[in-house]
């Protein structure tokens, strides 16, 4: 097994720098990569100090909401009066994402360092990472990774343990997880109390994605500087992202870049642009929870995240799904709502009820029994599905359908008006 | 505190308020649907979001904190889109047809309300893209039954069951779509543990949770809009919950709790005997007439018997008890619960025999004549007088009524000590909490409780419970007792049982019968030897330690732990947690005081709470559980043999002059004697010719009932007054029908010494009388003033005579009642007492050094096993009231005996088969429970079973002090019985 592909000049590798080395999964040959230095270090260091320099790299979540994570660290309480906890986000299930899973398979003493100098910098007594449980290849690397360092003893008084999900996309969610771990019903838990005030058994906890860890010890290494130098366009927004691309491209796959690159650049020449014949016709640049783009806007997008938001889209976790001109995006946009519906909690009634709902109407259309009401009813519920639940999984369903319909509208008219056949049987 | 306006209004909220608690206490409605009073907040329903100035989104009023200057407005245009939006969600699986109707439709629920105000139509049933919902649907259930289409997902249930009642039954199912809400893990509730107690019920915004037994027997009209709905006492248990009985044709159509904010000693809870068992005053076995015994007839202004003389005077045409207890029975069909009564075709067979056992069978009735008021009240007052006059009073007595208001307890003790001059008059607090008061009266001359029962959730850090199964027989306390675990507190539980509790408890002291002297006697031995007892308490508030110091020595915990059974170093570390507190309450119940050592048993736990000084600070409390509704009341009032109202003893003549000047007669006819006490009466040497009782039955209640059923055969004249021809009143010369306790006012009071007022619902069925107005027109017969008209009129008396009560008016009552000692009229009640000095002559307590003894019966090679008795969930005392309950005596319909696995599978008997067991004083067939709540060598017999009644086969050896019998502890022998050929 290797990586799938020979690194792009136009790559920027620092995470991705030893995917597809089987070496570097070792602990030894991790620490002749000159791993578990930082962390040593690290430990040495005032817990402020490294929170100052995270928050100098201007380092930001890559789980999707792109929060700061330096500030996010300084949200726990400095003197610390109850145990504190750590979670490392690994339940990576995002359709259209599949860069933590990498992170995992090839660097998992680089998250496992990452996660142990945050653990210190939160003073956290006990860390979990929480792996999706479909991940077995990158649960028996991590196990085998987290014996050879605790047996190496690099962790000093900081605990992490594996925990494996058990397959619901809504533990992805930061406070679902804690439920979670605590052997609850995955369940959102309203906001406040944030988990930095009462998070995992109602200690502070911070909740940090797998690849926003993996660069803490590079950030440490290489200085707050050099990361904030990896910056193509908006400031705001440093390092490298890892973007899974899948879907209509010719080198679908993981792809390391500085943040500001040109999604046209990424899909035509990273990726080998669109299969022969074939044009763009849209592309979800975020994983599946963010608006649709079209052509002309995917083509002027710089991936960073106020590229993204200029171009009323978001840069999420960097699941980038491309469909060509063969696509039938009604069809498409259908296979998202089923898949909320399926994962929704069911807590909140608008998304318990409106997913299945969209679906349900969603489905009807593409069997051809659609009426026109049936796209105001589709907004209708998005708007009532937008903002008004505990997480935001209801969010996720509604706006590929909204942004669907608003740049997609005659696709749909056309299954309403019989101009197509019918796809699935009523 | 935060100021902030909503929808224009400037209000200051408390620090922590959420804006719709502030909205709520400005009268400002927000529409809530998962919010409940004292639920966890979970803010799934989003019904409630508001806009907040500043704030990108709308807020869920429900979860957000008040912050100063923050602006909300309630009704905005995008709170009531959203409110529309989710009410129509939530309608499109709700089957809601009848709401389509142009505003004609009434709302027949909590969310159907909301539907109507925000005038949202649902879409016909027919043209959905979503099925209605499921979930699972308790079928055959006797009490409460799902009707999950209209289920809307807010999982109040869920929590109610989880975090008020702390049993976990219901839960959400399935994601998405699909979710439900499901009972236990295969829809089984008994697997999951449920207990009826219908919290669920009573949270449900839709009635998709519903109470069966209404809507079998009353219209949805009738419902909906009761004629009345009254505040009553339940009249069960010592907790004393108040519950509303909601009236429809004159009949209790359904009974709900107050309001879950309500400052009740419930707090808005019931269990399943309050909320479901209220339909035993309208069994067809109810009295309606006056019974007079065949025999009885006036002859020249006088009543004579004529019937047939010597010792078939007073039989029938039936079994006795004991003889019904030899009887084989069907074994014990399944739990009424649902799926299993499908599975089960004969059931209905099974149960028709049953509910023919249960009832009053009709033969019972023939040795009676129905007759006129007038004709029995004479009667009585003739054959009273006459035994007076021919042996003296004392050679009558009366059980009064643990069941019956302390009016009636009053007017009772009056009577008899009053017109008939004897202090013959007990109740059944002598098979209750005697030894109890017994020994608290010896240490700190009291005989209540110390404290509340919410401070164990409020301030108690450690919770050390003896001998009480309270999940059972208190169930609303236990599971404030949970709730307290839950939030930390520590349990410690004394049981030979493993009940619930015990299950959960963190260290269960499970000991051998009867050994608990040794046990606590151990635990302060330990506590002395690591210097942890409160030498401060002892020093200022306590006398007489020494000896105490000097009893213990001999217990250390190993040589207890060879008595008791229970490791030393359970013992140590149970005895370094109940001295380290800060706060620890003593609970305890009819497992230390059924003993015939009961006295010395409570005597051991009490010197170690003083020991410790846990008593006197909110938090500390000791809490005796008391059983009955009333027995507290009952005791309060002076319906014990040597004391008057508030425990002024009999031989003092000043509190004699004092209560014959009350009552208007003469000083030297009342009796300065002690009177004898319930187990003391029902004996050969007595010397009781003439007996009235009201509301007990002791032939059941009382121990070695073979020779009680015996001695009431030889009085001369037995009046009972009761609802049901019970098995005591069957031998009776005049049965005189009593009303239930929905149908008249009076007072009750609870074990944490609450007096809460019951106020009439109903009118009584046919002419039956309210038992203050039999008593009132009784005493009158007899020669004693009694210008009473109603309950307030005679509690006017009973606070003349009673100091602790004296502030107590029945108007002030209204509402949570009152806590004794009230002494004056604006005096707010006494949540705990004892904070400085105890009520002796020098404010202090004493110890009371005690010794250790075997219990007098203990098992040998021919009665092998130890048989324990006491109470069901599902029913009550001897049954009278709770096997004429259809809901719980369909949960418990016949007799068992509780065996460990181990046990039963030496005997070679599996569930459900008969046994016979024996004791050295009879025997008796019942069908067996496999069950290791019980140890090995140790049985558990319920008491409410006349066909297999426990009572045959106890122990009536009697406690020195306080008259308890030994009904805990006796040695029995069992046998399989074969049952004859199939049912």
């Amino acid at each position: 097994m290797g990586f799938p592909h020979t690194p792009h000049p136009r790559e920027t590798l620092v995470l991705s720098k030893h995917f597809g080395d089987t070496d570097a999964r070792t602990y030894k040959g991790w620490v002749k990569r000159g791993g578990y230095e930082m962390l040593n270090q690290a430990l040495a260091m005032e817990p402020a100090a490294i929170i100052e320099e995270v928050k100098a790299s201007g380092l930001r979540g890559r789980g999707g909401a792109g929060f700061p994570t330096g500030l996010k660290w300084s949200f726990m309480p400095r003197e610390k009066k109850k145990p504190h906890y750590l979670c490392v986000n690994a339940d990576e299930s995002e359709p259209g994402t599949f860069k933590d899973r990498e992170i995992m398979r090839w660097t998992p003493h680089g998250l496992l360092e990452g996660t142990a100098i945050a653990a210190h910098a939160i003073q956290a007594d006990v860390t979990y990472i929480y792996i999706r449980g479909e991940f077995t290849e990158a649960w028996d690397i991590m196990e085998r990774a987290l014996a050879e360092a605790n047996a190496a003893g690099v962790f000093g008084k900081i605990k992490i343990y594996l925990h494996r999900g058990a397959g619901a996309y809504i533990c992805g969610e930061e406070t679902a997880m804690m439920n979670s771990i605590e052997g609850k019903r995955g369940n959102p838990r309203i906001k406040p109390p944030f988990p930095a005030a009462a998070g995992l058994f109602g200690m502070p906890t911070t909740i940090n994605n797998v690849e926003t860890l993996a660069a803490v010890p590079l950030i440490l290494e290489n200085g707050a500087a050099w990361y904030k130098g990896l910056c193509l366009s908006n400031p705001k927004s440093t390092g490298t992202k890892l973007l899974s691309v899948c879907g209509h491209v010719q080198k679908p796959g993981n792809y390391e870049v500085t943040m500001g690159f040109p999604l046209k650049d990424l899909l035509y020449d990273l990726c080998g642009g669109m299969r022969p014949g074939r044009t763009l016709k849209a592309v979800i640049p975020g994983g599946s929870s963010v608006p649709i783009l079209n052509r002309e806007e995917a083509e002027s997008t710089l991936l960073d995240y106020e590229g993204c938001v200029e171009k009323g889209t978001m840069l999420g976790s960097g699941g980038v799904i491309v469909f060509d001109d063969s696509a039938d995006l009604v069809y498409q946009i259908m296979r998202l709502a089923r898949f909320y519906a399926h994962e929704s909690c069911a807590q909140c009634t608008q998304c318990r009820e409106g997913t299945a709902w969209t679906t349900k109407i969603l489905e009807r259309i593409l069997a051809g029994q659609g009426k026109m009401a049936d796209l105001d009813l589709l907004l209708d519920l998005a708007d009532n599905m937008t903002g008004k639940t505990i997480c935001v999984l209801s969010d996720s369903c509604a706006a590929p359908v909204v942004s669907g319909i608003k740049k997609f509208r005659n696709e749909f008219e056309a299954y309403i008006t019989g101009n197509r056949k019918p796809v699935i049987a009523a | 505190m935060p100021s902030l306006t909503i929808d224009g209004r400037a209000l200051t909220a408390g620090t922590d308020q959420t804006i719709l608690e502030a909205a709520r206490a400005a009268g400002l409605g927000i529409p809530t649907l998962c919010w409940y009073p004292k639920l966890p907040i979970v803010g799934n329903c989003r019904i409630c979001l508001v806009s907040v100035a500043g704030e990108p989104k709308l807020l869920p009023a429900c979860a957000t904190k008040v912050t100063d200057g923050m602006q909300v407005t309630t009704e905005s245009h995008a709170a009531v889109q959203n409110r529309r939006g989710v009410l129509s969600l939530l309608l499109e699986r709700y089957p809601a047809d009848h709401l389509r109707n142009g505003g004609r439709a009434e709302p027949r629920n909590e969310f159907e309300r909301y539907v109507m105000q925000y005038g949202v139509v649902p879409t016909p049933t027919w043209g959905r893209d979503l099925p209605l919902r499921t979930g699972d649907e308790r079928p055959g259930d006797p009490m409460i039954r799902h009707d999950m289409t209209t289920c809307i997902l807010c999982t109040r249930c869920v929590r109610a069951c989880e975090d008020i009642q702390v049993v976990g039954v219901l839960d959400v199912g399935f994601r998405g779509e699909h979710a439900e809400i499901v009972v236990g893990a295969d829809g089984d509730p008994e697997k999951a543990g449920c207990t009826w107690c219908g919290e669920c019920v009573r949270v449900c915004p839709t009635g998709a949770i519903f109470e069966v037994m209404p809507k079998e027997r009353f219209s949805p009209q009738q419902i909906r809009h009761p004629e009345r709905v009254v505040r009553s006492v339940c009249p069960y248990c010592g907790v004393g919950c108040q519950v509303d009985l909601h009236v429809a044709n004159n009949t209790v159509a359904r009974v709900t709790s107050p309001d879950i904010e309500a400052d009740t000693p419930n707090q808005g809870s019931t269990c399943v005997k309050g909320r479901f068992g209220y339909d035993f005053p309208q069994h067809r076995d109810r009295l309606t007439t006056p019974l007079i015994r065949r025999g009885w007839e006036k002859e020249g202004g006088c009543w004579a018997w004529k019937g047939r003389r010597g010792a078939e005077r007073r039989g029938g045409p039936w079994k006795s008890i004991e003889g019904e207890g030899q009887q084989t029975k069907p074994g014990t069909p399944p739990r009424v619960t649902g799926k299993k009564v499908r599975q089960l075709p004969l059931l209905e067979r099974i149960d028709m025999d049953i509910r023919d056992r249960v009832a009053t069978p009709s033969s019972w009735y023939e040795p009676f004549r129905e007759a006129t008021w007038d004709e029995a009240l004479e009667l009585v007052a003739q054959e009273l007088l006459r035994i007076k006059q021919q042996r003296g009073g004392d050679a009558l007595a009366c059980f009064s009524s643990a069941k019956c208001s302390n009016e009636e307890n009053y007017l009772m003790m009056r009577m008899f000590r009053g017109a008939l001059g004897t202090n013959n008059v007990d109740h059944c607090t002598r098979l209750c909490h005697s030894t109890s008061v017994a020994a608290m009266q010896r240490a700190i001359n009291t005989a209540a409780a110390s404290g509340s029962m919410r401070e164990i959730e409020e301030a108690c850090d450690v919770i050390f419970i003896a001998g009480a199964n309270t999940t059972e027989s208190h169930p609303v306390f236990g599971a404030l007792i949970k709730r307290a675990h839950e939030k930390g507190a520590t349990l410690i539980v004394a049981d030979p049982r493993r009940t619930e509790l015990a299950g959960r408890a963190d260290i269960h002291l499970q000991m051998q019968p009867g050994t608990d002297v040794a046990l606590y006697s151990a635990m302060l031995h330990h506590i002395l030897t690591q210097g942890l007892e409160n030498k401060e308490f002892i020093t200022t508030r306590t006398h007489g330690f020494e000896g105490v110091r000097e009893a213990v020595r001999a217990y250390d915990p190993d040589r207890a732990a060879k008595i008791t059974g229970v490791p030393a170093d359970t013992i140590r570390r149970a005895a370094e947690l109940y001295a380290t507190g800060p706060n620890t309450s003593t609970l305890w119940a009819m497992g230390l005081t059924q003993h015939a050592m009961g006295t010395d048993i409570v005597t051991s736990l009490l010197n170690l709470m003083f020991a410790c000084g846990m008593i006197g600070r909110w938090g500390a409390a000791m809490l005796p559980i008391r059983g009955q509704n009333n027995v507290q009341g009952a005791s309060d009032v002076g319906a014990i043999p040597f004391v008057y109202t508030d425990y002024q003893p009999v031989t003092d003549p000043e509190v004699r002059e004092r209560f014959a000047k009350t009552w208007g007669v003469s000083p030297e006819s009342l009796s300065l004697n002690k009177g004898l006490m319930v187990t003391e009466v029902v004996k050969p040497e007595s010397g009781i010719r003439g007996m009235y009782i009201m509301g007990e039955n002791p032939i059941i209640s009382d121990p070695d009932i073979a020779h009680a059923e015996h001695w009431f055969l030889q009085l001369e004249f037995l009046a009972v007054q009761d609802l049901f021809l019970t098995e005591t009143a069957r031998y009776a010369d005049v049965v005189l029908p009593g009303a239930s306790f929905a149908e008249k006012t009076g007072t009750f009071v609870n074990t944490e010494r609450r007096i809460q007022l019951a106020k009439k619902a109903v009118d009584s069925p046919g002419q039956v009388r309210g038992d203050l107005e039999i008593l009132i027109d009784l005493s009158n017969r007899l020669g004693l003033n009694a210008p009473f008209k109603t309950a307030d009129d005679v509690m006017r008396e009973i606070v003349r005579v009673t100091p602790s009560w004296a502030g107590v008016t029945h108007a002030r009552l209204e509402g949570a009642g009152l806590q004794y000692p009230v002494p004056t009229p604006d005096h707010p009640g006494t949540r705990f007492l004892f904070a400085d000095a105890f009520p002796t002559a020098d404010g202090k307590a004493t110890f009371v050094p005690v010794q250790y003894t075997d219990p007098v019966e203990l098992p040998d090679d021919a009665y092998p096993f130890v048989m324990n008795t006491g109470r069901q969930l599902y029913h009550w005392h001897t049954g009278t009231m709770t096997r004429r309950a259809t809901g719980l005596d369909a949960r418990e319909p016949t007799p068992i005996v509780e065996i460990h696995p181990a046990d039963a599978a030496r005997l070679g008997v599996a569930e459900g088969d008969l046994v016979r067991l024996t004791s050295r004083r009879n025997s008796m067939v019942t069908a067996v429970r496999v069950s290791d709540r019980v140890a090995r060598g140790q049985v558990f017999v319920p008491f409410h079973f006349r066909e297999a009644a426990a009572n045959l086969l106890t122990n009536p050896i009697l406690d020195p002090y306080a008259k308890m019998a030994e009904l805990k502890i006796c040695a029995v022998r069992i046998e399989p019985v074969r049952m004859p050929a199939a049912v």
